[in-house]
């Protein structure tokens, strides 16, 4: 299954040893495949995409610059950092799919003038929406916001932010939650 | 397979009493990296159970993918900057080197952001909450240089400025690893009550109207002092009380004093003494032949279940136990030590949904 992976990965061989970065992929893909599948199939809930999904997160990595850096992290924080490539991916494709459905309305329905007043209030709607969510992080208490602002923007592993703030792992776990949900509850108090 | 289930309970009490959602806590979860094929499967079925399950996890993955785009906003780049600089518990890699001037003035904007500073301050200083819940522990460096560490279910306002550094501990209990400043005294303002200390550390606990004090190194004063927490506008024309008052109860290494309203009891003991009354930094309490009331009243100040000890005829029973705070929200561990206690001792649980209460058994 890890060979699999790793076969597939073209290599930027002329700035890293060759045989390093190889051996780092590999050692990546046997240490962390299992996660990342597991990851992207829950994330993806059931979707059949995973599968390419898996394959292309470890193509990107293999892009990266100073790989070997990255890769020699703790398991978690590397972990962590798949996890977070994996999640770019699947937010680019989600806004791709996004784009193309708005593409055939228009072409198929759309007079252009309505789209134009339509995609304006979009505009302002997601403005509105990013400052209802900003406003709510930043209402969280200090603790929760934190650690949900070292998991979510600084990519930091929760067992990175446990060891910052000198608590437990699911105690870190517990803060995203209520992160979640309390930007959340404030979205729907918004009525949007 | 028991772990996952262990967490999957304890969310589960979490989702009802916080009121959040399964699916923020299958996100949160993922993202840990630690999900099991156990916690897998459960949610796959969770998710097939109900088309409105699976549209509130795509919800609450899209949100979070919605984050990304905050990233790069200037007010969530200085506030996750000042979390980060708060919680600057291990070395940094150089990725998270900011220097000292980024510090004050993120230090700053997230205190803006959070509390109660005024505007019209100058910005080497700032006023900062800090607080935590039940069953959490959590240590901080402060911008002096000192670090507090907050036990279960506490909050402090830390208000420092040029002339003095003032802790006003709200509620809880702190463990302070002063940072010498001869030109700063540090009082924590606890009650009416001020302990105050150059450089050294030791802990204040308040509970209601009681307030305890244990020096672990150097010395301290408390002052009896009506004289409120002041405010921003009141602390201009306040007497200059930067240096220690004298006239106070001096406490050295080794003491333990409880005041509780007027009354005070000081015991001068041995570091060994404090260390016991600290252990909850290390994440662990232990009790030699204390009565059963002060024992599980200890152990409801970490856990949200809370045990009561409903017959006074056991109330002074003297037990021993040793509680793993970090395990003292597990149900699991809480059970376990009330079903040795009821081995031990002539006691009897009820089980309650969201209490234990504790009677004698009947003989």
């Amino acid at each position: 299954m890890s060979s699999q992976a790793s076969n597939v990965i073209p290599l930027r061989k002329e700035r890293e040893g060759e045989t390093a970065v190889e051996s780092a992929l590999q050692r990546l893909a046997d240490e962390h495949e299992m996660a990342l599948r597991r990851f992207v199939r829950v994330r993806l809930a059931g979707h059949p995409d995973h599968e390419d999904l898996v394959q292309e997160v470890f193509l990107r990595v293999a892009r990266q610059d100073r790989l070997q850096e990255r890769l020699s992290r703790s398991a978690d924080a590397v972990r962590s950092y798949l996890f977070s490539i994996a999640t770019n991916i699947i937010r680019d494709r989600y806004r791709q799919a996004l784009m193309r459905k708005k593409h055939d309305e228009v072409i198929n329905f759309g007079s252009s003038m309505e789209d134009a007043a339509c995609s304006a209030e979009d505009i302002v709607s997601v403005q509105e929406q990013r400052d209802i969510i900003k406003s709510a992080i930043l209402k969280l208490t200090p603790s929760t916001r934190d650690a949900f602002m070292m998991s979510r923007f600084e990519g930091l592993s929760y067992r990175q932010i446990a060891d910052r703030m000198n608590i437990s792992v699911s105690m870190v776990e517990k803060h995203v939650m209520r992160a979640l949900s309390g930007i959340r509850q404030r979205i729907d108090r918004h009525g949007t | 397979m028991s772990k996952g289930k262990a967490s999957v309970n304890e969310a589960r009490t979490a989702i009802v009493r916080e009121s959040v959602e399964p699916a923020e806590w299958f996100v949160a979860r993922l993202y840990s990296g630690d999900m099991t094929s156990a916690e897998e499967f459960e949610m796959r079925r969770w998710l097939d159970e109900d088309p409105a399950h699976r549209n509130a996890y795509e919800r609450a993955l899209r949100l979070w993918d919605s984050l990304e785009d905050l990233k790069n906003d200037e007010d969530i780049r200085r506030a996750t900057e000042a979390g980060l600089a708060r919680r600057q518990r291990t070395a940094f890699t150089s990725r998270w080197f900011i220097s000292a001037a980024a510090v004050v003035c993120a230090m700053f904007v997230g205190a803006l952001v959070v509390t109660v500073l005024d505007t019209m301050r100058p910005d080497t200083d700032a006023a900062e909450i800090f607080e935590t819940e039940i069953g959490e522990r959590s240590t901080f460096t402060l911008i002096d240089g000192s670090e507090v560490t907050l036990n279960t279910s506490s909050r402090i306002l830390v208000d420092f400025d040029q002339r003095q550094r003032r802790i006003l501990l709200d509620y809880g209990e702190i463990y302070l690893d002063v940072k010498r400043d001869p030109e700063r005294a540090l009082s924590v303002v606890a009650g009416n009550r001020h302990v105050t200390a150059l450089g050294t550390k030791f802990s204040v606990y308040l509970a209601g109207a009681q307030l305890e004090v244990a020096v672990t190194e150097g010395t301290v004063v408390v002052d009896d002092d009506s004289a409120r927490f002041p405010r921003r506008s009141e602390s201009i024309t306040a007497p200059d009380n930067a240096s220690v008052r004298t006239g106070g109860l001096v406490l050295t290494a080794g003491s333990v004093a409880k005041f509780v309203d007027d009354q005070k009891s000081v015991t001068r003991g041995d570091a060994d003494d404090v260390d016991r009354l600290q252990s909850w930094r290390k994440g662990l309490v232990r009790f030699e032949d204390q009565p059963l009331l002060r024992v599980m009243s200890e152990v409801n100040r970490y856990s949200q279940l809370k045990i009561l000890v409903e017959e006074s005829a056991i109330a002074d029973l003297p037990v021993s136990a040793v509680l793993d705070l970090d395990q003292a929200q597990v149900p699991e561990h809480v059970e376990l030590l009330l079903s040795s206690l009821e081995e031990l001792y002539p006691i009897k649980v009820l089980r309650h949904p969201d209490r234990y209460v504790l009677i004698a058994a009947q003989t």
